[in-house]
């Protein structure tokens, strides 16, 4: 969003960013003062987020949810509005909403969006970033989708879940998302930093369920035990790694990187793994290509799949044993796997650019602001 | 010769299935008699024996003479049980070794440390292996570290000849040339990892448990070294009992009132240091 905000202002666009005062998605405790700040040609006003002491009601529909009970609409209020909520924020649009010629919501799933996208629909854009989560089927979330004035996706699979979720708006369409083009890599340099003498996969993300990490913890271990693999398992980014004690001489917790040194992590490793089921768009494995590292992910991701199966850049699996087969490729023929790698590499060059994207977004604005 | 061959031939097919049929197959050729005892109920067999671990060793026991030749191969279940613990796992090849010595001319077959819950080093495992004339393994690396391990004479240890089909399925190759597409790629991905799916069968578990930690590449550790269960001690025992009942609303209590007890009880016995 940072990124398409800069990229907006720098065709001409004003861009105010309404945010909270909130780093960490685990905490959501107010770390950033409340106010407005310039981040170059973006204005950014800064909201203090409330929260619940008690959230055990929250929890407990939490629980129910992803049990997969359909919950009714009280009980869906409690589930929006308990985790945390931005009163200040939907008072400032509520005040302000028609200051602006169109205000984008993204994504989907946090208050900011489910309470405040109903201030001005009719001057609305959405960017839901969807997956095929218990949260999407919620009653709240249709509604929201069919409300809006316009929908921005990131994929084609993500356009497609939409439209089993709920009628959508006219104005809708796959805008992509876009990465940024790193000018050099320095693997050798980022080896050396971090005393990685052997050769590694990587796993960068969020190191929770949700996003298949513990999977693929034990489908790792399980690979090097049964093909006597030379790779060890590097992970970066937040969240506890929680790496078991039968792990812990072979998978590598560097934790949050800073983002300078991010593109030369993905350039050392032998292979990028995505576990992941629940992907909108998959900037990672973007990164990874850019980088000409191959790219092994889960089936289970149908957004994942398609960018797989377009770019002929990467491997899919759907099981612990395909996933040793996959590793077991990488560490037998470089040379192959280096070639698939450089098919994903001209695969993000040719569609996933911000002029492209930004073209995507003028296009739609300007068919119904 | 009339030879007993002790162990599971095809179906289902697996690494070790096959190799041993390649060996019983060879037997015929050279003009033996040969019976075929399975421990799979399903496997081709003359005969099946059922009985696992401590019991189906001494039932093999009664079976051996009359045979000029046993060849066993070792799998979860002959001799020892999957989950068999320290002692049973050491009564099991005690028994196993004693059942090899009423036979003449052993030859035990090991394809994977796997295949011996708890691995193939130990004092009950040695008296097995000192029962064999030959042994025949399943790659290079089990040969060497048998040899170096256990004290094998090198003569005695083989390398099995892997059967043709699975040389032609999985031979390491990942395509033609360089320029090998992702759909290629794939297809040998899916077909290999059916062929693992297949070959681990019911004995799914038998792969994946018994190893406690991941050799690094490059160290000392032997494979079987991390293949021996290790022995838990009480207190992780207790300490993963108590995150169980973390895990359990109405326990959680019970889990903190415990932890409070156990440090005021260190607290309070602790011995306080000399003046």
């Amino acid at each position: 969003m940072r990124e398409a905000a800069h990229g907006l202002a720098g065709r001409g666009y004003e861009i105010d960013l309404l945010t909270t005062c909130a780093q960490d998605h685990f905490t959501w405790a107010n770390e950033l003062g409340p106010g407005t700040t310039a981040d170059g040609n973006v204005t950014i006003r800064r909201f203090p987020i409330l929260q619940d002491r008690d959230h055990g009601r929250w929890n407990r529909v939490q629980e129910r949810l992803m049990s997969g009970d359909r919950l009714n609409g009280a009980d869906e209020l409690v589930w929006s509005n308990g985790r945390f909520r931005v009163p200040d924020l939907y008072l400032y649009l509520a005040g302000h909403a028609e200051d602006y010629a169109a205000i984008v919501f993204s994504p989907y799933l946090f208050w900011t969006t489910l309470y405040c996208a109903g201030i001005a629909p009719e001057r609305t854009v959405l960017m839901p970033c969807l997956h095929d989560e218990p949260y999407a089927h919620l009653r709240s979330v249709a509604a929201l989708l069919a409300s809006v004035a316009a929908v921005w996706f990131l994929s084609e699979p993500e356009h497609q879940l939409a439209h089993r979720l709920a009628p959508l708006p006219a104005h809708h369409s796959v805008v992509g998302a876009a990465v940024k083009i790193p000018e050099t890599y320095d693997p050798e340099g980022f080896r050396k930093r971090h005393n990685l003498r052997r050769p590694f996969v990587l796993y960068a993300g969020r190191r929770e369920g949700g996003k298949g990490w513990q999977e693929l913890m034990a489908g790792f271990g399980i690979a090097v035990r049964r093909h006597h693999l030379p790779f060890d398992l590097v992970t970066v980014g937040v969240g506890q790694a929680q790496v078991p004690p039968s792990l812990e001489n072979r998978i590598l917790d560097l934790g949050y990187l800073a983002p300078a040194e991010v593109p030369d992590a993905f350039a050392a490793a032998a292979a990028f793994v995505q576990p992941s089921a629940n992907e909108s768009f998959s900037r990672t494995i973007m990164e990874a290509w850019l980088a000409e590292t191959m790219v092994i992910a889960s089936a289970a991701s149908d957004v994942v799949t398609w960018h797989c199966e377009r770019s002929g850049g990467g491997l899919l699996y759907a099981d612990e044993l395909e996933l040793g087969q996959c590793l077991r490729f990488v560490a037998q023929a470089p040379e192959q796997a280096a070639q698939l790698a450089r098919r994903g590499r001209a695969y993000v060059l040719a569609n996933y650019r911000w002029p492209s994207v930004l073209d995507a977004m003028e296009r739609s604005l300007e068919a119904f602001v | 010769m009339k030879i007993l061959v002790v162990g599971s031939l095809p179906p289902p097919a697996n690494a070790r299935a096959e190799a041993l049929q390649t060996e019983v197959v060879g037997l015929l050729a050279d003009g033996h008699i040969v019976e075929v005892v399975a421990p799979s109920a399903v496997a081709t067999a003359h005969q099946y024996m059922t009985a696992t671990g401590l019991a189906g060793c001494l039932r093999l026991a009664t079976m051996v003479s009359g045979f000029d030749s046993v060849v066993v191969q070792l799998q979860p279940g002959l001799p020892v049980r999957l989950r068999a613990r320290g002692w049973e796992r050491r009564l099991s090849l005690i028994a196993f070794a004693f059942a090899l010595g009423r036979g003449h001319r052993v030859q035990l077959r090991l394809q994977s440390p796997d295949d011996l819950p708890g691995g193939p080093d130990g004092a009950a495992a040695r008296r097995v292996w000192a029962k064999a004339e030959r042994i025949v393994v399943g790659y290079e690396g089990l040969r060497a570290g048998l040899i170096s391990s256990i004290g094998a004479q090198a003569e005695h240890v083989v390398v099995c000849s892997s059967p043709p089909s699975q040389v032609a399925v999985d031979d390491g190759r990942w395509g033609e040339d360089a320029d090998v597409s992702a759909e290629d790629v794939l297809e040998l991905v899916r077909k290999r990892a059916a062929r693992e799916r297949r070959e681990l069968g019911e004995d799914a578990s038998a792969h994946f448990a018994g190893w406690d930690r991941l050799a690094t590449p490059g160290s000392a550790e032997a494979e079987w070294d991390l293949s021996i269960p290790r022995t838990r001690k009480p207190i992780d025992l207790a300490r993963s009992a108590l995150a169980a009942a973390d895990r359990r609303p109405w326990f959680r209590p019970a889990a903190t009132a415990a932890r409070i007890g156990y440090r005021s009880a260190k607290t309070l016995f602790r011995d306080d240091p000399p003046e």
